[in-house]
């Protein structure tokens, strides 16, 4: 499994490099999914104040 | 289906929920391919050996950090003209979105220059100007909420967008005007591309799973942009409700 996973000397820059793209990726991605949590909570904290 | 419909507010964040579900899972899975496909499929470089296998995540990244820059210039100036609100929303909905791709462009262009150039950095021309088109975005998105009014900061936003668009071509030419550390064109050169069609399809492929996950995060994006404007409206009370 390392043997299959190791890239030579460079193995720490590759594998840096793949990894802070998905993480940035991914955090992309789910920040929608939050902002968008966030805003239907602030609507319905509104909607109640004005009840 | 006729355009107009298409760029009706309600239309739309009714209609894609389903899609962009759907885009999601897509491109999850063919992301992983491309992956793997680029790490372990693709035969490591003559020169650089298997550190130029950051390519697949940089070249698209890059791509991408020019191209949302020019649609979201296109789109800002579609709304300035024409007054379209969903041009506003695809817009400003474009600014972190490339942000992300700019970054990802910038690190891993700095992982790959340690082992190929022997410095993660160099003050030349192709990294400057898309440092700059970084601060761009983030200029953007910055302006943009520092304004109560979002139709009025849509207008701004929009104009420094279509300004900044000056910045593009240098990007792009920047390799050929000025001798840069940066590397020459080898992709666009399509009567002869100085990469082996082994190493090209991989690379093809990863532009298109990002140009899949661009679109992806554009329409949850629009979504967001939608529900945060249209939030107090009728139809989507009673959509909510439903």
């Amino acid at each position: 499994m390392i043997d299959f996973l190791y890239m030579g000397k460079h193995t720490i820059f590759i594998y840096t490099a793949y990894i802070f793209s998905i993480v940035v990726l991914l955090f992309g991605y789910f920040q929608i999914y939050y902002t968008f949590k966030k805003e239907i909570y602030k609507k319905k904290y509104e909607d109640n104040e004005n009840k | 289906m006729n355009i107009s419909k298409i760029a009706n507010l309600k239309f739309f964040y009714i209609n894609t929920k389903k899609i962009s579900s759907f885009l999601s899972i897509i491109t999850l899975f063919l992301f992983c391919f491309g992956i793997y496909w680029g790490l372990f499929v693709a035969p490591a470089d003559y020169l650089q050996g298997e550190s130029y296998r950051i390519m697949y995540v940089h070249v698209p990244a890059a791509w991408l950090s020019l191209q949302v820059y020019v649609i979201m210039a296109l789109a800002g100036f579609i709304a300035l003209v024409w007054k379209i609100k969903i041009m506003e929303i695809v817009s400003i909905q474009c600014a972190p979105i490339g942000a992300y791709f700019t970054l990802i462009a910038l690190f891993t262009g700095m992982i790959w220059g340690k082992p190929t150039w022997g410095t993660y950095w160099v003050w030349d021309a192709r990294l400057t100007s898309e440092l700059i088109l970084l601060f761009l975005y983030i200029g953007i998105i910055v302006l943009y909420s520092a304004f109560s009014d979002k139709r009025q900061a849509v207008k701004i936003t929009s104009l420094l967008a279509i300004v900044g668009l000056v910045n593009i071509p240098i990007i792009h030419y920047s390799v050929e005007w000025w001798n840069t550390l940066h590397q020459g064109p080898t992709v666009t050169k399509f009567e002869k591309p100085s990469m082996h069609i082994t190493m090209l399809k991989p690379l093809l492929y990863m532009l298109f799973v990002f140009n899949m996950y661009f679109l992806t995060v554009l329409i949850k994006r629009i979504r967001l942009g939608i529900f945060q404007r249209e939030k107090n409206s009728k139809w989507m009370e009673d959509y909510l409700n439903d």
